[in-house]
């Protein structure tokens, strides 16, 4: 497949693409209802929820290390190729979905925020044909664009947090143990699958330069990723408490609007929602693109550009089924299901094959 | 090739197409609300709500800061259907992005207006960064006899009213922001600036007497003893039991608060001379370090301890009594902490009297219980109306001024 650039990508390149799929969550709700869920320990969640798909990972690239091929070809050879169906469909319906559901928060979200008198249709439309043009640039694009937004984005988010220094009443944090360190574990069990795009990696082995590469970059971007929620979970505390941070719908949006350090310094979230609308856009791309390889992979399709177009429409509808934002929510924490099936389920199926079928190998050899 | 040029054509396109402002007004149409004030209305479940407009051509021009606003006000049964009335009202589009305070009439504020501030939070066009006030009378007469003596605009004059308070501590700004998050805080109860008319009489009302060897009387807006001037006046805070007022603090016991918050920048304070009980001494006073308070649990029964830490320099010596000497210094120290403690401890009683919780004694209790749970199942406001407070001052005496002694009038 021509567009894949077998072997090209390296580390930064897994990196950004890992980042702008994982993190457009902790702009979304997501942060608010697991705010809930936890209170002031929510951080012990996210340590958790970001550790567990490393071993995802680390799991699949010892499958990778073994057994040759495309995530079909792996799945085909381990566990048959009704088996490689049903795991690389679920995953397609992971990306696609999780692509879909972005697109409907970020609509939504843009609506709310910054184009208030726009038609809901123009804004998924417009978010669609726009993830959909990134698409078909091929993931090479897709992923040196997001090496470019990442450092912006990350430095946008920490000037937003310092300069919110003013408003962190520290005591929010305690009682440290908030709704309970079992309930802690819980939640980042069981959020764990919202990291699910860090499979991306392996989904898209093929494309980087070996599997060196993915350890390495998913190693860094997990760390990333972990730090930058982490502290965006403290500071949200901090500044809003656990009652009033578990109210809000856009978490970076309110901390951005609240930054007022003087008569000149303030109002700085029209800044923040175009970062938050890039990263948006490459989430939704990513997502979709990583959905359209697979069904490429599958159907054995010798080029991924001619479905852009259908995969696109796919998501656009998919995006406005929903008849409100409360139910595209309930939608969200019940897709988180199906994550975690993608991060726990089928990295431990394929790692106990390989181990089954080395150890029967080592049998076989020594009789 | 030709997938290259329809791609380029419509990302051409949607460029074109996007440029500008969705929505796009001049700011001649638009109106621009900078004050929105909210009373109770004479029919009963309805609200008077009063928009103190910029008229947007002279706004931020230096011109005459009355004639630069507008000021409607209609009766309607919530915020929104308000705008909606204003709408019809006024040529322009009404705009809350820019309010810079939001005031509510006293009736009101005692009424409580627990339905009214989820609504101004979840409508995007308000910012927790507009600051809030609580008139004394109503909103609609703040807003009315409000004309700025200086020419700035009024937006400018709210933000430098309410930036200069931390001049004296006889007033503290509260932003909308701050205010929600101790309403629905268990650890601390809300508090907002007091506002208020003066008649102009040069008669003021004393609300907080001074305490034995303190100078100072408290006052509340409206009772400042003035002539002259603008009439409008911030002194002393409205103090809250979740959303209803239920009392003020006049201009010492907020210096106090804004003690116990850690915002206390600097103030004049005037003692009663340790040696010549006629006289007086000022000092110019200012927080050491944060406050350092700490809550324990003695039997399920909290015990608050109140650290506080001044630093002080002489401003004003008429007796010709050499404070500046070591001797003598101490004296005055030791002057200046019974005021501060005396009036730190009467502030803290009235609070747990009316159950206000402002000075937010309930975070540092926090960390004393493990899980969120039982920390909501203690009930702090209950508890804290029965709370023991130790409040220790410690004032050091760094700086005698621009005099190293004082030599008495002949």
């Amino acid at each position: 497949m021509k567009e894949l650039h077998i072997g090209k990508l390296g580390i930064a390149d897994g990196i950004a693409l890992v980042f702008v799929i994982v993190m457009p969550r902790v702009f979304l709700s997501t942060i608010s209802n697991l705010l809930e869920q936890d209170a002031q320990i929510l951080w012990l969640s996210m340590v958790i929820y970001s550790a567990i798909p490393l071993g995802a990972v680390l799991m699949m690239i010892y499958v990778h290390n073994r057994v040759e091929g495309n995530i079909f070809m792996v799945c085909q050879q381990l566990i048959g190729k009704i088996g490689a169906w049903l795991v690389v469909l679920t995953y397609i319906v992971m990306f696609i979905s999780n692509s879909a559901l972005i697109l409907r928060l970020y609509a939504e979200y843009t609506l709310q925020t910054a184009l208030p008198r726009v038609e809901f249709q123009l804004a998924i439309v417009w978010y669609a044909v726009s993830a959909g043009i990134i698409c078909y640039l091929g993931i090479e694009a897709l992923t040196r664009t997001s090496s470019i937004v990442m450092p912006f984005s990350i430095g946008g988010l920490v000037i937003v947090l310092l300069l919110l220094m003013p408003f962190y009443i520290g005591y929010n944090l305690t009682p440290w143990q908030g709704n309970g360190i079992m309930q802690a574990v819980h939640t980042g069990i069981r959020g764990a699958g919202y990291n699910v795009g860090v499979l991306s990696l392996i989904l898209l082995t093929p494309a980087f330069q070996n599997t060196r590469t993915i350890k390495k970059a998913a190693f860094y971007v997990i760390s990333y990723t972990a730090i930058l929620r982490i502290c965006f979970i403290l500071v949200y505390i901090l500044v809003f408490g656990v009652a009033v941070g578990a109210e809000k719908t856009m978490p970076l949006f309110e901390l951005a609007r609240l930054v007022y350090l003087n008569q000149y310094i303030q109002r700085i979230e029209a800044l923040f929602i175009i970062v938050w609308v890039m990263i948006g856009l490459l989430a939704i791309a990513g997502s979709l693109y990583i959905g359209l390889y697979l069904i490429a992979v599958l159907l054995k399709l010798p080029a991924l550009r001619p479905i852009v177009p259908l995969g696109v429409i796919i998501v656009a509808n998919l995006a406005m089924m929903p008849p409100d934002i409360g139910y595209t929510l309930q939608v969200d924490q019940h897709l988180i299901v199906l994550f975690d099936i993608g991060i726990y389920a089928f990295p431990a199926i394929l790692f106990a094959m390989t181990l089954w079928k080395k150890r029967r190998k080592r049998l076989c050899t020594s009789v | 090739m030709y997938i290259r040029l329809i791609v380029w054509t419509i990302l051409l396109g949607i460029g074109m197409l996007l440029t500008g402002c969705n929505g796009s007004r001049e700011s001649e149409e638009v109106a621009y609300i900078v004050a929105i004030g909210i009373d109770k209305a004479e029919q009963e479940g309805m609200i008077k709500v009063s928009y103190q407009i910029a008229r947007p051509n002279v706004e931020g021009s230096k011109g005459k800061s009355d004639e630069d606003i507008i000021l409607l006000t209609n009766t309607a049964v919530t915020i929104a259907e308000s705008l909606n009335l204003l709408n019809s009202t006024t040529s322009l589009v009404p705009s809350m992005s820019h309010i810079k305070v939001l005031i509510v009439g006293e009736e009101l504020a005692h009424k409580g207006m627990a339905d009214m501030w989820g609504s101004l939070k979840r409508f995007r066009e308000y910012r927790g960064s507009m600051f809030v006030l609580v008139a004394r009378g109503t909103a609609r007469g703040f807003l009315e006899e409000n004309k700025p003596i200086f020419n700035i605009s009024i937006s400018k004059y709210y933000e430098t009213m309410l930036s200069s308070g931390i001049e004296t501590g006889y007033y503290l700004r509260t932003s909308f922001h701050q205010f929600y998050i101790r309403l629905k805080s268990h650890s601390a109860q809300p508090y907002i600036t007091l506002v208020g008319i003066s008649p102009k009489l040069g008669e003021g009302r004393i609300t907080t007497k001074s305490v034995p060897g303190g100078k100072i009387d408290g006052y509340i807006a409206g009772d400042i003893p003035i002539q002259g001037g603008n009439p409008v006046e911030f002194a002393g805070t409205a103090i809250f039991s979740g959303d209803k007022m239920v009392g003020t603090l006049s201009t010492t016991e907020t210096r106090m608060l804004a003690m116990l918050l850690g915002e206390y920048s600097h103030g004049f304070l005037t003692v009663v001379d340790p040696l010549v009980s006629k006289s007086f001494v000022n000092v110019i006073l200012r927080l050491g370090s944060k406050p350092d308070i700490k809550v324990v649990l003695t039997e399920g029964h909290p015990v608050i301890t109140v650290k506080i830490m001044l630093e002080g320099e002489i401003s004003n010596l008429p007796s010709g009594i050499n404070y500046e000497e070591d001797s003598f210094l101490a004296l005055l120290e030791a002057q200046v902490n019974k005021v501060c403690q005396q009036e730190m401890v009467n502030m803290i009683r009235y609070t747990q009297e009316v159950g206000s919780d402002v000075a937010g004694f309930g975070y540092y209790i926090r960390p004393l219980f493990t899980n969120y749970q039982e920390f909501l199942a203690y009930d702090w406001f209950e508890q804290y109306k029965q709370a023991e407070v130790n409040v220790t001052i410690n004032t050091k005496i760094r700086r005698t001024g621009l005099m190293i002694r004082t030599y008495p009038v002949k």
